[in-house]
């Protein structure tokens, strides 16, 4: 810490007073404290201002044009403290402010490795996913750090948007997918070590690259140029999702010729994670080049390869989890030896990009990118509907065999409340001594029943989705005066997407028939009716065929002011987004181009504006508005009824329209910083779609189907408060107190729409109006301390509180639906509206205490740094709910009384259970 | 710095080298050790005579008028497989028969397993380890002798899939079933679990063209086969069968199936497996 107060010192010999008007310039040069070197890369900026300069190769810097009177300069490079120099600028003059020392901040800059992020992708819940972009908003302020570090454990997203509202780019390219909206984050996972430059702006706040969304913009620069020289290895130990890390990377700084490289690479791996038989398999590796040609161009390639593999895990009900334990996943089960997971994520999709610096001028910049993406996802999983074809004499189709059972060993047969919901209790035992004692995968039996039979009975099949995507912008950055300064981007994106089933293993059979066998009628069973009788092999395509063709027109326009007292700006954008899908089976309930072919164009055109302003009441104190209204297209994954199956798009296809305002004061005291923000977020007119299977529903003559719900016409209100503060008791004792209180619901009684196997019902309304909306904790708070320790190493903890965290509503039940007798169409005889209200209460998970700790300590050896850090997250190893979701299997009143009535519901709401106490521990070295 | 080119290099070999479990399987051999439920101890045990083999034809010695008989003797029964659930006609049970061609007797037996077949596929022989098993009828009075695992008041329940695993052993024999050619006149009870093929038969002409099953029955849907001198027959067609709603064909030919009999136990029924046991593509006759 002495070193700081020196460098303090440095720059208070720096204090210049002059007096004039208009502008003048500063420049200087940046030095490493340790081994006074320059730096390269530096970003220096004024205070409040939107254009900041970098150092060169020998650490000078000049920054021009700023307006006359006092600034405050702010150095900043990651990896160090960042130093803030005051300074008085003076018209016509250039102040030259010598030599600014930064000392290495070799901490930090580890740290990012420690968020959860690969929690959702763990848990594949989608509605639950959480909001990676808010949380990796973390080298600001204290609150987003917090919920990064502290709160992400829960599923907590900051004011509890989606990650479809946060934009991610690297480079200014948009990598949000268009299918749902969201960032697929295993596409650049395990880079951590090259996606230190980060540009982040929180909720609508500008970004210079994007209008982003009302959850904010994260632009990773990842450009050759951009990284400092020298190389790091890291190993890590950790307890989560993978047991080890290496990772390795590597950056020559820019030569005199004018070529920066940088290379990484990493691989992450686990026999099995926190939870059972979650196998973790992934590599990662990182290339970028660049050219500077001269002062006006540079030329840029990043190339970014992240192959993804990992055994995922199950939602489950309370049933099974007092049976098996919160480790408990259904999903693998030993073959041989090993753990084998039926359902394993696999994505594999290179991102390759060409990155083109114009400086025309001193104030403009233009970068054009061009950015090519493709690859798969697969997601696998066990199969138990595979058959054998009957035919007659002309080889027609006239029925199958199909003698598979559901191998699920949670499946809701098998579990103790099935035997208890009919009064055998001795079954109920031995199915509880059996599921305690096993309960995992048979494989050995699959194949034993495959090879028996002939045909692959069960088999492993792969739901496959191939995205190539082509991207192409321009964005400008132009400061039109000293006070002004324009940013615009134009951006072309086109996406084909291939979606299709892929049989990855027949174990042991031959083959099996692409049918239904749900279907009763064999006429209606066959997958593609155009190739009713075809037998599948290894590596064949079946079940579905489709592809999805997105194209997206954007502009962006934003205009920054920033004077001396208030700083605002505003922002436009306009897309055109268009959407169609062409099918290649023809489905026998969609006859000819209702599923065969393409579909109709969907076309949307949406806009957004967007403004705001920082109000200075003095240098330390601030007031910040900002607001914004934007419509969104559906996503093309809302946009279709089922898409696996049809060409039919959604009735009452809206945009989503979306208001967000937020007002903020933000206190910078020399040893209290606080702030203290007030959110309101309305959204309108959104799309939900869902798939599950249902009893108690009237579809055709049955009163159970396999259906997809709509929500069309969705109401929902985000409102709260955000408090973060950070007070230096000493130069070496931090605390820091950050308060989360949002209350997210729906505002209104969106109408669904049930669709099956063609067969339309439209249930009305449902009656969500005030229900909370699911998503992690609304509530949460966290208090707690740093100490760093002059000789470099450094302790914290913290205590964090979450309250208020729901259940995922099933919407079905919320309609008249609900007290419809199936058989009958009239209201329950029994029906009781005090009962129903219990029924229909939406649970709300039990309140937690979460305590974590951080600690680590480095050296310096030579001019190698070394250092270790390690965290131990919910040290107390409480257990607690993450998130979970109503099965809407119980369509109505009876059904679901009758299966609450023995007090263990077959059919009870499954759940996601965080980790318990675990750890990660990281060591590296620099050179 | 040209030297920190090893440090990339080397990871690199480092990263590609090392490896965690991978994606590909080998396909388990019949003959693996986790072969499912084996008989080849149960089979060593009858040749040591520490179990002693009965013929099926044996097991109605057990049958008791007043309810289940448990079976306490080390008694083995062996039988050949003839019926499926592939095609959801039979629910949590099968029939055996005690030769694959010309056989003397057949039996029912019920396990609580939803894919019964594919264990106990077709032709499959199968042992069945009595000792601690019930031997009586699944519904009282159906006149249908079945092997089962417990005992609700005076009818026998399948067995548990846990008691499957320890009573009923699969051989690695498959032999392919000659069904018994019969006509209907000499269709009896002594044929019941056993495999017949009918020949010269066809739907009464009043059903053809209707679906096999009705629609609207909520059970079991009877239809009837004649010959050509007017004797009848029942074809029992489960609801969850998977071709019930496959037409009834207006020719004449054969027919093959389980006898068995409907759920009282008033009349002997045809079970098919599947749609493959119809075969009516010749002229009526009149």
């Amino acid at each position: 810490m002495n070193r700081n107060v020196i460098v303090f010192f440095l720059s208070l010999t720096n204090f210049i007073y002059v007096f004039s008007q208009q502008q003048g310039s500063i420049k200087g040069r940046v030095f490493e404290e340790d081994t006074n070197q320059a730096i390269h890369g530096v970003s220096l900026t004024i205070e409040g201002g939107v254009r900041s300069v970098v150092t060169d190769n020998n650490g000078i810097f000049i920054l021009e044009a700023i307006s006359e009177g006092d600034k405050i300069l702010v150095v900043f490079q990651e990896g160090y403290f960042p130093l803030k120099v005051p300074i008085s600028i003076v018209e016509g003059e250039r102040i030259d402010l010598g030599v600014l020392y930064l000392s290495k901040n070799i901490f930090k800059e580890d740290t990012t490795g420690i968020i959860m992020l690969s929690e959702e992708e763990l848990h594949d819940n989608e509605s639950l996913s959480n909001n990676i972009t808010g949380l990796l908003q973390s080298s600001r302020d204290i609150f987003s750090k917090t919920a990064a570090y502290d709160f992400s454990a829960t599923f907590f997203r900051p004011r509890g948007y989606g990650s479809e509202h946060s934009k991610v780019l690297i480079n200014g390219v948009s990598l949000n997918k268009i299918y749902d909206g969201r960032p697929q984050w295993a596409n650049w996972g395990g880079i951590n070590d090259v996606q230190r430059n980060q540009l982040l702006s929180n909720g609508l706040s500008p970004s210079d690259v994007t209008f982003g969304g009302i959850g904010g913009a994260t632009n990773m620069i990842m450009r050759a140029s951009q990284y400092r020289e020298g190389g790091k290895v890291s190993l890590t130990a950790s307890s989560r999702s993978y047991t080890a890390r290496v990772m390795g990377s590597y950056s020559s700084g820019l030569n005199e010729k004018g070529w920066a490289y940088t290379v990484l690479a990493s691989r992450r791996s686990a026999e099995e994670g926190f939870y059972d038989g979650t196998v973790y398999d992934a590599n990662a590796f990182f290339i970028a080049v660049e050219k500077k040609f001269n002062d006006k161009h540079s030329l840029n390639f990043t190339g970014i390869y992240t192959p993804n593999r990992r055994g995922r895990t199950a939602a489950n009900t309370q049933e099974v989890y007092d049976l098996k334990g919160l480790n408990y996943n259904p999903y693998w089960g030993r073959q041989q030896s090993e753990k084998r997971n039926s359902r394993i994520r696999n994505v594999q999709e290179p991102i390759f990009m060409l990155n083109h610096t114009w400086r025309p001028s001193l104030k403009t910049e233009i970068n054009t990118n061009i950015a090519y993406q493709f690859g798969r996802i697969g997601n696998s999983r066990l199969d138990y509907t595979g058959s054998e074809g009957i035919f007659n004499t002309n080889g027609s189709l006239i029925g199958y065999r199909a003698g598979g059972a559901n191998p699920d060993p949670s499946y809701y047969q098998k579990l103790p409340s099935y035997f208890i919901n009919r009064g055998d209790l001795a079954g109920a035992f031995e199915a509880e001594n059996t599921f305690q004692a096993d309960g995992q995968i048979d494989w050995a039996r699959m194949y034993a029943a495959n090879l028996s039979n002939g045909y692959s009975i069960y088999y492993l099949y792969e739901d496959v989705n191939e995205d190539t995507s082509l991207t192409f912008n321009s964005i400008i950055n132009r400061e039109l005066s000293e006070n002004i300064t324009i940013n615009g981007k134009v951006e072309y994106r086109n996406v084909l997407s291939d979606n299709y089933a892929q049989m990855m293993d027949l174990m042991g059979g031959l083959g099996t028939l692409d049918i239904d066998t749900f279907e009763e009628d064999i006429a209606l069973a066959p997958n593609n009716i155009l190739d009713p009788s075809r037998i599948v092999k290894e590596g064949d395509r079946f079940k579905y065929h489709f592809e999805l063709r997105s194209t997206v027109l954007d502009g962006f326009l934003q205009a920054q002011f920033n004077y001396r007292k208030v700083d605002f700006y505003i922002g436009t954008s306009i897309s055109n987004t268009n959407f169609q899908r062409e099918g290649f089976y023809e489905n026998p309930y969609f006859i000819g181009n209702n599923s065969l072919g393409k579909s109709k164009h969907l076309n949307f055109t949406n806009f957004g504006v967007k403004g705001g302003a920082t109000y200075k009441l003095t240098g330390r104190h601030l007031l910040d508005f900002n607001v914004g209204y934007l419509t969104k297209a559906p996503t093309v994954r809302n946009s279709f009824t089922n898409n696996r199956e049809s060409n039919q798009t959604v009735a009452h296809l809206e945009d989503e329209k979306i208001l967000s305002l937020d007002a903020s004061y933000v206190i910078r005291g020399a040893k209290l910083k606080a702030k203290f923000t007030g959110y309101y977020t309305d959204f309108s007119d959104a799309t939900d779609i869902s798939f599950y299977y249902i009893d108690g529903v009237r579809s055709g003559e049955d009163f159970s189907a396999f259906v997809q719900e709509v929500a069309t016409g969705v109401g929902k209100r985000n409102m709260g408060v955000e408090i973060g503060l950070e007070y230096q008791i000493t130069p070496t004792i931090t605390l820091k107190g950050v308060s989360a209180l949002g209350q997210n619901y729906y505002t209104n009684n969106p109408n669904i729409q049930l669709y099956s196997d063609g067969v339309e019902s439209d249930l009305g309304e449902a009656f969500l109006k005030d229900y909370k909306v699911s998503g992690g904790p609304q509530r949460a708070s966290s208090l707690g301390f740093e100490y760093r320790d002059p000789k470099y190493w450094f302790f914290g903890a913290t205590m964090n509180y979450f309250s208020n965290n729901y259940i995922d509503i099933s919407a079905v039940t919320r309609t008249a639906n609900f007290y419809t007798n199936p058989v009958d169409g009239m209201p329950f005889d029994n029906y009781n509206p005090e009962v129903a209200r219990e029924l229909l209460k939406q649970e709300k998970f039990d309140d937690h205490f979460l305590v974590n700790a951080v600690g680590g300590k480095s050296w310096k050896i030579d001019s190698y740094y070394v250092g270790f850090f390690a965290t131990i997250s919910n040290i107390l190893g409480r257990e607690y709910k993450t998130g979970g979701f109503e099965q809407s299997r119980n369509g109505n009143y009876q059904e679901l009384l009758e299966d609450q009535a023995n007090n263990a519901p077959q059919f009870g709401s499954k759940y996601w259970y965080g980790y318990g106490r675990s750890y990660f521990f990281n060591i590296y070295a620099r050179f | 710095m040209k030297n920190k080119f090893i440090y990339p290099l080397i990871f690199f070999v480092l990263v590609i080298s090392s490896c965690v479990q991978d994606d590909t399987y080998d396909i388990p051999q019949i003959a693996d050790t986790f072969f499912i439920n084996p008989a080849e101890q149960i089979i060593e045990n009858i040749e040591a005579g520490v179990l002693e083999e009965i013929p099926i034809a044996n097991i109605s010695n057990f049958i008791n008028a007043n309810g289940p008989t448990e079976i306490t003797g080390d008694y083995v029964v062996k039988g050949y497989v003839v019926s499926s659930d592939a095609s959801g006609n039979f629910y949590q049970e099968f029939y055996m028969q005690d030769q694959p061609s010309n056989p003397t007797a057949g039996i029912k037996v019920a396990v609580a397993l939803n894919d019964v077949s594919s264990l106990y596929n077709i032709g499959r022989e199968v042992y069945i380890s009595l000792k601690g098993l019930y031997v009586g009828e699944a519904n009282n009075g159906d006149g249908i002798a079945v092997i089962g695992g417990k005992v609700d008041e005076d009818e026998v329940d399948a067995m548990t899939p846990n008691q499957v695993y320890d009573h009923v052993f699969r051989s690695d024999v498959v032999e392919t079933i000659v069904p018994l050619e019969l006509s209907l006149p000499t269709i009896d009870d002594t044929y019941i679990g056993r495999y017949i093929q009918i020949p010269d038969t066809q739907f009464v002409s009043d059903e053809v063209g209707q679906s096999l099953g009705d629609p609207t029955d909520y059970f079991d849907t009877h239809r009837t086969l004649e010959d050509c001198s007017n004797t009848v027959f029942l074809l029992e067609i489960s609801s969850f069968a998977n071709y019930k709603l496959s037409t009834i064909p207006g020719g004449n030919g054969t027919i093959e199936g389980v006898v068995s009999k409907d759920y009282n136990g008033d009349n002997l029924v045809l079970l098919l497996n599947d749609i493959a046991g119809i075969q009516m593509n010749d002229e009526r006759c009149p």
